[in-house]
C-alpha cells in the first residue's frame, strides 16, 4: 500500500494562521453583501405582495426563523395591518406561523378565533383579525424550517384547500430558495473557511475554526459598510463609480494617518 | 406541498395491492372486534398530556423527562401530572382513547414549548417506556440526528425482542429520521381516510402503514379541538389500533402484529 502523495505534499501544504483565515472570512462575507443580487427584504415584500394579489386576500406576510431556531421574525407582508406586522417577532412555539414552523406542515384554519394555536395578542396588535389563514413553511434544502409564509382571508380559492397549499408550496418553495441564495451570498466568507475546513485534516482549522464563531465587532461595521455600497452600487453605474472613489479617497486619508 | 411527506405512497393512484396471510374472517374483526384495549399499557412519548381534556378522559400515570446537569445521566425523571406545552401530545392521547376507550395511556414528555426536544431526553423517554413495562409506544416524533442513530437502533432492538410495539411518525418533511424507518418499528405517514380504524399497507417501505391523518379532528389544549394534518396524528391512529389487537389477542409478537395489521389493510388480498 502506497500514499503516492507522501510527505512531499504534506510539506508543500501552509495552513493558514487564524488571522488569514478570520481576514478571509470577514472579506468574503463583504464580498458576498456588496455583490448578492438582490435585498432579500424587498424581494420578499414583491412576493408576498403577488400572493395576496394571486389569492384575492386580506394580506400576506413571510416571517424568518431567527439562527437561535427559537424566534420567528416577521420580514415582508402586504394588505392589512402589514405595516404593525413586519419586525415583529414571537416564539416559533407561538401561533398559526410558529405551528407551520414546528410541525413542518402546510394548514389552514377556517375559525382562527376558536382554534388555541392562534396568537391571539399578536394578531389583534395588527388591528387585522382574519378568519382563515393558509400558512406553509418554508424548507430548506436540507427539510429545515427556515419560515414560513401566510395568506390570510383568501377570497379566491380553488376547489378543496388541498389545492390551495399545494399552489402556496410552490411559492414557499421559491422564496426558501431565494433566502437560502441571500445567505449564502452573506456568509460567502463563512462558507469558504467552513469548506476548507470540512476537506482538511479538521485538527489544522480548529483555532482558525474557534475564530470564526467568535463574534467581532469589526465584522458588524465591515457588513454594514458592504451594504452601504450595496445600495449606492444599485442606484447605477454613477452610483458604484462614486462609491469607489469614496472608498479610496477614505482608504488613501486612513493610511496616510498611521 | 400541501400533505406530509411520505403519505404520497399511500394515494390511491400509487397503492398497490398486497398479499397477506390469511386470517379468520372477516380479519378486522378477528383482529379487533369488541375490543377495549382493557389490561394495555400505552406510552405517549410527546410535549405531555392534558388529562382533564375530556377526549383524553384521564391518565394512568404522567413522567416528564428534563435536563439536569448535575445528574450523572444528564436528566431527571419528574413524575407526576403535568401540563401539555403545546396540545400535540393531547391529540395524540384523544385518538388512541377514542379508538381503544380502556386503555390505560401513561404521558412521558420529552418535548418542550417548541415541540423540539433533545436527543438524550427522548432516549430517556424510550427507555422509561421499556422500563415501566408499556406494551405499546406512541412516538409522533423522531430525531434526525445521525449522532443518535446508533444509540436508537439498540434501544428499539431491545424493545423489539421484548415485544413492545413502537409506533413511530415519519417526518412531516422529506429525509431520513430515526427510529420511525428502523424495520423493527411500525412507520406511520398519514393518509385521507373518514374511517379511523383504516389502514393501508406500502409494500415499498421504509413507511410501511398508512392511516387517517389529513384533517383530522384533534384534542388540543384549553379543553379545545382543532383541524390538523400530519404523520403525528396517523401514528395514534396504529398506536390504537395495535392496543385493540393486544388487548383482544395478548402475547402477540411485532412481527404478527405487523403482519394482522397488513392483512386488515385495505390494499390487503
Amino acid at each position: 500500500m502506497a500514499d503516492l502523495l507522501g510527505d512531499d505534499h504534506t510539506e508543500r501544504m501552509t495552513t493558514p494562521s487564524p488571522e488569514v483565515v478570520h481576514l478571509m472570512r470577514r472579506l468574503g462575507d463583504a464580498l458576498g453583501q456588496a455583490t448578492r443580487p438582490t435585498s432579500l427584504s424587498a424581494e420578499l415584500t414583491r412576493a408576498v405582495a403577488a400572493v395576496r394579489s394571486l389569492f384575492s386576500a386580506a394580506a400576506c406576510s413571510c416571517a424568518l426563523v431567527d439562527p437561535d431556531g427559537e424566534t420567528l421574525r416577521f420580514v415582508a407582508a402586504d394588505g392589512a395591518g402589514a405595516q404593525a406586522i413586519v419586525g415583529v417577532t414571537l416564539p416559533v412555539s407561538r401561533g398559526i406561523a410558529g405551528w407551520a414552523v414546528m410541525s413542518g406542515q402546510s394548514l389552514v384554519v377556517a375559525d382562527v378565533r376558536e382554534d388555541p394555536r392562534w396568537a391571539r395578542d399578536i394578531g389583534e396588535a395588527t388591528e387585522y383579525v382574519p378568519e382563515t389563514i393558509l400558512a406553509t413553511p418554508l424548507l430548506d434544502e436540507t427539510g429545515e424550517v427556515v419560515g414560513v409564509v401566510e395568506v390570510l382571508d383568501p377570497q379566491r380559492r380553488g376547489e378543496h384547500s388541498g389545492f390551495d397549499l399545494d399552489v402556496l408550496g410552490v411559492v414557499a418553495a421559491q422564496l426558501a430558495t431565494l433566502v437560502r441564495l441571500c445567505s449564502v451570498y452573506d456568509g460567502l466568507g463563512s462558507s469558504l473557511v467552513s469548506a476548507l475546513a470540512r476537506s482538511e485534516d479538521p485538527q489544522q482549522f480548529t483555532q482558525a475554526l474557534d475564530e470564526l464563531s467568535r463574534p467581532d465587532e469589526t465584522d458588524a461595521s465591515l457588513s454594514s459598510l458592504a451594504n452601504t455600497f450595496h445600495q449606492l452600487a444599485q442606484t447605477g453605474p454613477e452610483g458604484a463609480r462614486l462609491a469607489a472613489r469614496v472608498l479610496e479617497e477614505v482608504a488613501a486619508y486612513t493610511t496616510a494617518r498611521r | 406541498m400541501s400533505e406530509p411527506a411520505w403519505s404520497g405512497a399511500f394515494a390511491p393512484s400509487q397503492l398497490e395491492t398486497v398479499d397477506a396471510l390469511p386470517l379468520p374472517l372477516p380479519p378486522r374483526e378477528w383482529a379487533l372486534g369488541s375490543a377495549t384495549g382493557r389490561g394495555v399499557k400505552v406510552a405517549v412519548i410527546d410535549s405531555g398530556i392534558d388529562g382533564d381534556h375530556p377526549r383524553v378522559n384521564g391518565v394512568a400515570g404522567s413522567v416528564a423527562l428534563e435536563a439536569d446537569p448535575d445528574s450523572p445521566t444528564g436528566h431527571r425523571v419528574v413524575e407526576g401530572s403535568h401540563e401539555d406545552f403545546v396540545g400535540h401530545g393531547t391529540a395524540c392521547a384523544g385518538i388512541i382513547r377514542m379508538l381503544a376507550p380502556e386503555a390505560e395511556i401513561y404521558s412521558v414528555r420529552v418535548l418542550g414549548r417548541n415541540l423540539k426536544g433533545k436527543g438524550a431526553l427522548f432516549f430517556a423517554g424510550i427507555r422509561w417506556a421499556l422500563d415501566a413495562g408499556m406494551q405499546v409506544v406512541n412516538m409522533s416524533l423522531s430525531s434526525s440526528s445521525d449522532q443518535w442513530f446508533g444509540p436508537l437502533h439498540e434501544i428499539v432492538d431491545e424493545a423489539y425482542f421484548r415485544s413492545t410495539m413502537l409506533v413511530c411518525a415519519v417526518n412531516n418533511v422529506p429525509g431520513p429520521t430515526y427510529p420511525s424507518q428502523y424495520s423493527s418499528v411500525l412507520s406511520v405517514a398519514a393518509r385521507q381516510s373518514d374511517d379511523p380504524f383504516a389502514l393501508a399497507y406500502n409494500p415499498r417501505p421504509p413507511v410501511e402503514f398508512g392511516a387517517s391523518g389529513i384533517d383530522v379532528d384533534v384534542a388540543w389544549t384549553q379543553g379545545k379541538s382543532i383541524t390538523a394534518t400530519g404523520n403525528s396524528f396517523a401514528t395514534p391512529h396504529v398506536a390504537g389500533i395495535v392496543t385493540l389487537l393486544l388487548s383482544k389477542h395478548p402475547g402477540l409478537t411485532p412481527f404478527q402484529v405487523k403482519a394482522v395489521l397488513q392483512a386488515i389493510s385495505d390494499n390487503a388480498r
